[in-house]
């Protein structure tokens, strides 16, 4: 009878072929902390959240704005005294909090995120003015006026595309990505 | 999908060349993984077969700015400028994913290999502390306050060292710093104007590029004191023959 994991123990194993140190090696010095410059942004900076997942308080964890506060920057990872790959470990979470569905009401990240890849699953290419969309009505008015004034400037200038384009072999990519990911339905 | 865009490139014996800093990492280290870990290559390729690719990872991934400056050289660059940007104060920005996650023996703090290219076209590279910290990436549509956040940041600091211009090797770095900066203003109550420009736009005007050519013209933060520098620039030069 095999015995649940905890929490701690998945998010471990999630990063377990990535080239860092495991998580519980952290000796919570902050630098994570210090070197983030999202961190202002964030509820729980990098270096309290590793310590959460080390206490297995799942449900703040995942309910946590930290890893979605992410830029990828990977600053921390490179300075990280015990060689925790941090972005790693956010990239991890973002994932795991998708797959429970448990994440922050009025986060764009998690919707984003997936609008993002049905898109390239359709088209095989990212296009903005498809995306948009999805995520500019939570910016609030002024946040969309400002979108809007951006968006009309570079039309203006020509860098915007009118129209999607697709890739060649679209329908070879999905059948491929099928191989990877299961995309729902029987196979 | 990194994966397929790698085997698209081997199958044409060719070297991988990305204009993008989050991509290049991204095929960078893919190609790494798959040449380390055999039963990820195999799985990898169980899915490439569904359209008839296969990957080996001995395809060479490559920054354009590594084309230039290790391929090409700086050397050969320097003979070739024609129009060199004489006094024009650069601002490498190197941003994140071109020297991190860390690749073999790089600098991932102070890098200088930017501020070498901006030597060979005969501008002045300026030193400033935030080069390497991000642009807030695509923050920009998840987290818009932070990233605006981290623009400000980076533009204040290229303000303070008088920057005309900020060199970038990255489009998305390009679009926060100059689409955005705006918007910035706007926020913060700044009055920023500090043109941003992908590097192959400062290096084809110092080869004499038209800068219709380079998609100079298109930018929303006006390059016109860049070109209006460039073009007396060209008058001191004419002057110079005569």
């Amino acid at each position: 009878m095999a015995t649940e994991l905890t929490f701690s123990e998945e998010i471990s194993n999630l990063l377990y072929a990535a080239e860092g140190n495991p998580i519980n090696t952290c000796i919570q010095c902050g630098t994570c902390a210090g070197t983030c410059p999202a961190v202002e942004f964030m509820d729980h900076t990098p270096r309290v959240l590793i310590g959460m997942i080390g206490a297995n308080l799942k449900d703040e964890v995942l309910n946590s704005n930290t890893f979605w506060s992410c830029s990828s920057c990977y600053h921390c990872t490179v300075r990280c005294p015990a060689g925790i790959d941090i972005t790693g470990l956010m990239y991890a979470l973002k994932r795991y909090s998708m797959w429970k569905e448990q994440y922050q009401e009025d986060l764009i990240g998690p919707e984003f995120s997936e609008s993002f890849v049905k898109m390239i699953m359709r088209t095989g290419r990212s296009f903005e003015p498809v995306l948009a969309p999805t995520y500019v009505t939570k910016y609030g008015t002024r946040g969309m006026i400002e979108e809007a004034r951006t968006a009309s400037a570079l039309f203006l200038k020509g860098r915007l595309p009118m129209l999607p384009k697709k890739i060649k072999g679209i329908e070879n990519l999905r059948q491929m990505v099928k191989r990877i990911i299961p995309v729902g339905g029987p196979s | 999908m990194v994966a397929r865009n790698l085997a698209l490139a081997e199958k044409e014996g060719l070297d991988f060349v990305a204009p993008c800093s989050g991509c290049y990492k991204n095929a960078y280290f893919t190609n790494i993984h798959l040449q380390e870990d055999p039963d990820l290559a195999d799985h990898i390729n169980f899915a490439l077969a569904a359209d008839n690719l296969h990957i080996d990872g001995t395809t060479q991934v490559k920054h354009l700015i590594e084309v230039f400056i290790d391929d090409v050289g700086l050397e050969e660059i320097e003979k070739t400028v024609t129009r060199p940007l004489k006094g024009l104060r650069v601002a490498p920005y190197y941003g994140c994913q071109l020297v991190r996650p860390k690749k073999d023996d790089e600098d991932v703090e102070n890098p200088q290999f930017f501020e070498g290219l901006i030597s060979a076209i005969g501008a002045d590279p300026v030193d400033y502390g935030t080069k390497t910290r991000c642009c807030g990436g695509s923050l920009i549509i998840t987290n818009r306050k932070a990233a605006l956040d981290m623009v400000y940041e980076l533009l204040q600091d290229a303000a303070n060292r008088n920057t005309d211009v900020i060199a970038t090797i990255c489009p998305m770095c390009n679009i926060n710093l100059e689409v955005y900066q705006r918007q910035v203003n706007r926020e913060y109550g700044t009055d920023f104007s500090i043109p941003a420009m992908y590097f192959t736009q400062l290096l084809g005007l110092a080869l004499g590029v038209a800068p219709g050519r380079l998609g100079i013209g298109k930018e929303l933060v006006s390059m016109a004191p860049t070109l209006l520098f460039y073009q007396s620039e060209q008058v001191g030069d004419r002057a110079g023959e005569r």
